[in-house]
This record gives C-alpha cells, sequence and structure tokens, in this order.
C-alpha cells in the first residue's frame, strides 16, 4: 500500500500538494506499521525516504495523527527501551487497523483509477 | 554506534518538552514521546545519519544571524538620511507626478471653458490664448510623461535610463518648473550604480 500510495503521489517535477499529503497521513502510517511496529520518529524517517523528496512530512504533525489511531483502536503502542538506554513508544497495528488500512487502500485504488480514467493520464 | 547528544542538549530538549507540555497541558507520556523524538533528531545530525536539508541549513544560517528584524532596525537608524537615504530617483518621479497633476487638475476646467463658450459664467473671452496654447497640451505632456515613466520604471528597468534621459533634455524646454526638473534629472537621477536595473519599485 506505501508503495502504491507513493508512487501514485510521486513526482520529479512538482512537489506533492500540501493537502494531499495531509489527507493521505493515517493511510501512510498504516502502511508503514503493516511492516512492523516502529515509533514516530521511524515511521516520519520511512516516509520521507521513500517519498524521496516528492514530499517531506512536518515531523510533530504526525504525533496527533497517531494518538488519533491509537484512540481509535486502530494501533496499540507499548514502550520499549533501545540500546542507547533512550525510551521510545512503538507502535503496533491491531487488527482493526489491518481492516482499516485495507479499506483505505481499497478507496486509495478506485479513487487513482477514477482519475486515470477521467483524466485520460497513463504514466508507465 | 551513533554520536550521541551531551548531557547539556539533552536537558535544553527535555525542558523545552517539559515547557510544551506545561503550556499545552499534555500528559507524561506524550511529553517523553515527544522528548525521544527529538533525541532521536539529534542523534540523527550528529551521527551524520540525516542529513541536513537546505530548508536545515536555511533555519541555522537566520538562527546564527541573529534577529534580523532589530539588525535591519539598526542598521536604518545609523544611516543619515541627507547622506545616504535621500532617494533622488523617486524624488524626481514624485516632482514630475506633482507637476503633472496640477495642470491635470485644471485640465477638464481649462477645456470647459475652451470649448464651450456658452457656458453660463464662463467665456472663452477670460481666457488668455497662452492658457490654451500651453496648459492643455503641457498638461496633457506631462501626464502622459508621468503614467509612462511610470509603467518604464515598473516593467522595463532597463529602457527607463533611457526614457528618463530623453525627458530630461524636454523637460528643458518647458520653463519654468519642467526646465528645473529637467536639470535636476540630469544631474542626479539614475546615478546610483544597477539603479536602471532594479527600477524604483
Amino acid at each position: 500500500m506505501l508503495a502504491l500510495a507513493l508512487d501514485a503521489m510521486k513526482s520529479k517535477e512538482k512537489p506533492i500538494k500540501k493537502e494531499l499529503v495531509g489527507a493521505s497521513t493515517a493511510v501512510l502510517i498504516l502502511s508503514v506499521l503493516k511492516r512492523g511496529s516502529s515509533y514516530g520518529y521511524d515511521i516520519v524517517r520511512q516516509v520521507n525516504e521513500e517519498a524521496d523528496g516528492a514530499f517531506t512530512w512536518q515531523e510533530g504533525t504526525v504525533y496527533p495523527v497517531l494518538h488519533k489511531l491509537e484512540r481509535q483502536g486502530l494501533v496499540r503502542c507499548r514502550w520499549q527501551e533501545a540500546f542507547t538506554g533512550r525510551k521510545r513508544k512503538y507502535y503496533i497495528l491491531t487488527p482493526a487497523g489491518r481492516e482499516a488500512l485495507e479499506a483505505d487502500t481499497r478507496q486509495w485504488e478506485l479513487f487513482h483509477q477514477m482519475i486515470i480514467r477521467l483524466s485520460g493520464v497513463q504514466h508507465a | 554506534m551513533p554520536d550521541l547528544p551531551g548531557d547539556s542538549s539533552v536537558r535544553k530538549i527535555r525542558s523545552l518538552c517539559q515547557e510544551l507540555a506545561e503550556s499545552y497541558r499534555l500528559d507524561n507520556e506524550t511529553r517523553d514521546e515527544l522528548c525521544a523524538h527529538l533525541e532521536d533528531k539529534l542523534t540523527g545530525y550528529l551521527s551524520g545519519e540525516v542529513r541536513i536539508t537546505e530548508e536545515d541549513a536555511l533555519q541555522l544560517v537566520r538562527v546564527h544571524f541573529g534577529n534580523a528584524e532589530q539588525i535591519a532596525r539598526r542598521l536604518g537608524r545609523d544611516r543619515s538620511f541627507f547622506r545616504w537615504g535621500l532617494d533622488h530617483n523617486r524624488v524626481y518621479i514624485l516632482l514630475l507626478i506633482a507637476i503633472a497633476i496640477i495642470p491635470a487638475v485644471n485640465l477638464p476646467y481649462v477645456l470647459r471653458m475652451a470649448f464651450s463658450p456658452d457656458t453660463p459664467g464662463i467665456r472663452k473671452e477670460h481666457l488668455p490664448n497662452v492658457v490654451l496654447r500651453w496648459d492643455i497640451p503641457l498638461g496633457i505632456c506631462y501626464l502622459t510623461a508621468a503614467i509612462a515613466m511610470l509603467w518604464f520604471r515598473r516593467f522595463r528597468p532597463a529602457a527607463a535610463r533611457r526614457f528618463t534621459r530623453i525627458l530630461n533634455y524636454l523637460l528643458l524646454f518647458a520653463p519654468p518648473l519642467g526646465t528645473l526638473l529637467g536639470i535636476y534629472g540630469l544631474l542626479k537621477v539614475d546615478k546610483q550604480i544597477g539603479y536602471a536595473v532594479q527600477g524604483v519599485s
């Protein structure tokens, strides 16, 4: 899903619009967590790395979304100590989160296909 | 193992997070989570794992420069108005607009007198011939020149220099104000380096 969303959004010509990035924050976080548990800083790092300059997340903005996902029961968390001794809050995808991600992915695909059909633009 | 931030930096980060937590009533868990994020980021910078972006570098430049607004204000205060502050190009344009506006304001009245001799209370004979002969064309010329000058200065700064020079020579033949402005223009306008390229806006 992460690759699909990013491939759809990635463009070397222009940075992706802020509104589009904002609307996809939750689904991007869930996609990263599907790969395995992770903490805020690492989630941002992974997404920015995949985005490859197409957009850059403002790091702090990920936390309100993470906390919202936690309240919705789509992710759960646990504190874990790193080798440096620093404690980090790891987020883990719940079964409900997995279902939400699948539903969101389907919606993204439908939306993407509809845009392609309507615009008649097809990228390789 | 990556370079870890020093105790002093960690203390600063924690104090910042504590302030945020107090200001926005964040719980301790959220505060610790934000702290861990900032410490991770700092570690990333120190170890070279995170490359500094252009935006980050720009922020650093700003921070190291100091309060730019305050510095600019201090620099501005140190400038003497008469030594550096008098902008001849601006003064010239203002004067040109002023001498264009005065006849322009009178123009409708003069035209009415010239072309409506039957208007009650106004007779064409009251108007000296010199007014009709000079005031109307001169007013129109000044107004056109002022508008053209503003347009050139705004959109064609390079051509504005040539236009100003020609206008100054023409103004010499429009005494008394035009002559004075022409002399002033020839002596003072467009003398600053690069002014013609920048324009006055």
